[in-house]
């Protein structure tokens, strides 16, 4: 069956069976690879994306389900070549080492600042506790959430 | 799994019917199953645990996403509402039904919050789903429909083993009904070997209605016994006693011993037990309500 939605602002159609996932269709049909899987069931958040707005895990949202919907995935952060500041929160605090869980963080990220423009450290945790990291650990994450609340404030 | 494959190993058909006449028409035929948020259905897609023909997604069914609540009518939750939408969307549940919020606030992670939704979580029936035992405490009952017409059940008639309900094929829940009894306070208290994402090894749920006045007392435990369940002999036994350490310690007692916990990847029976006992007198403690004699 033939779907459409918006990802990163870009209409597009494209041929899904019901047993696809979001996650499976955006990273083999479109490789759009930002999204990972990590477990597949929901407990790891590598495949978060901003889905009508919310974070969701595309790993249990099935391709069907997304029709109509308005995605947005990591690929849609950088503009005209520049960084976003999450980004460059996220490098200059050091957020992330093998960066596999890095495009579910920074979706939580950007969710989180769209809704709470400036969490304390137990919101951050709140609202980052569905993202696994398994080796940087979370102390650079939180400061780096911190300094993107600091920048985008500076920013608008 | 190769790459390029498919997470979920079989095909299935899939529905997505705008009015609730055509979604139980469809549903009213052999293999298909109902789906809300889809974060416990997908899981068991992929294990193979679950096979339907079809799926029918009732998101788009309008009459479905209906939240109310009045002190007259109580609060209604329909199919459809998401956990986060009712912990941010409406002030209300926190206010009138705090116990209720703090158990959905500690269900999966932010992201699952936003697909699943409290009829999801107990039509998945399992002991464990961490929305039903606040939802005990405070009475609730469920209207369900089908083809044939629509009835309503109290939720602590609703379960009949681990997975199981008393759901015929066809009828879905249509809508959570929760009295509003009075002011409650109260707590759930949620053990688990991590902060989110993680299944209750044990939850418990004490809710006092009316503590200034009436001060009813009453309890559900979530992953100690086959189903959801309330304790009422507990109830009965502590109504219009003075809390006194001698009481509570026999109140807990009496949740205990209605307690059967098994064994499993979460936590052993006997820790289950025990923390059956630790925690009603804990949660007492913790709001205030007796002192134990140092």
């Amino acid at each position: 069956m033939v779907i459409k939605f918006t990802i990163n602002g870009d209409e597009m159609e494209v041929d899904v069976k019901p047993n696809e996932t979001l996650l499976d269709v955006l990273r083999n049909k479109l490789f759009i690879t930002g999204p990972k899987e990590g477990c597949g069931n929901g407990e790891c958040g590598a495949c978060t994306v901003i889905y009508n707005g919310k974070p969701m895990n595309s790993c249990l949202i099935l391709a069907p389900e997304a029709d109509g919907a308005e995605i947005f995935t990591v690929e849609g952060l950088t503009k005209d070549g520049k960084l976003h500041p999450i980004q460059e929160a996220f490098i200059e605090e050091n957020a992330f080492q093998c960066g596999f869980c890095t495009p579910g963080f920074l979706m939580s990220t950007k969710a989180l600042l769209e809704r709470n423009p400036n969490p304390s450290k137990e919101e951050i945790v709140e609202a980052l506790a569905g993202n696994l990291c398994r080796c940087t650990g979370y102390d650079t994450i939180i400061k780096a959430v911190k300094k993107a609340a600091e920048k985008m404030g500076a920013r608008s | 799994m190769e790459r390029g494959e498919y997470m979920i190993p079989h095909d299935f058909s899939y529905f997505r019917p705008a009015t609730l006449d055509e979604a139980l028409d469809i549903l009213s035929e052999d293999g298909m199953i109902p789906i809300m948020g889809s974060t416990d259905v997908v899981v068991k897609l992929r294990a193979r645990r679950l096979k339907p023909k079809g799926i029918v997604d009732l998101k788009a069914i309008e009459e479905l996403h209906n939240f109310s609540f009045s002190k007259e009518n109580g609060m209604v939750i329909g199919a459809a509402v998401t956990m986060n939408e009712l912990i941010e969307d409406h002030p209300e549940v926190k206010e009138n039904y705090p116990v209720f919020y703090q158990a959905i606030k500690k269900v999966g992670a932010y992201q699952t919050r936003n697909r699943a939704t409290v009829a999801g979580n107990i039509g998945n029936s399992s002991p464990a789903a961490d929305s039903v035992p606040p939802l005990l405490t405070y009475n609730a009952k469920l209207k369900l429909v089908s083809k044939e017409g629509e009835r309503e059940v109290e939720l602590k008639d609703f379960f009949t083993g681990p997975g199981k309900n008393i759901l015929k094929q066809g009828e879905i829940i249509h809508s959570i009904l929760v009295p509003y009894e009075g002011p409650s306070i109260g707590m759930y208290y949620k053990l688990s070997r991590i902060k989110a994402v993680d299944l209750s090894t044990i939850g418990v749920a004490l809710t006092v209605i009316d503590p200034d006045g009436k001060r009813d007392i009453r309890i559900a435990l979530a992953s100690v016994a086959p189903t959801p369940l309330r304790v009422f002999e507990a109830e009965d036994f502590v109504r219009g006693k003075e809390l006194t350490p001698e009481v509570v310690e026999e109140f807990a007692k009496i949740v205990q011993k209605n307690t059967s916990p098994i064994t499993d990847s979460r936590g052993t029976k006997e820790y289950r037990y025990e923390m059956a006992y630790v925690l009603p007198k804990k949660i007492l403690r913790e709001l205030g309500l007796y002192k134990e004699v140092s």
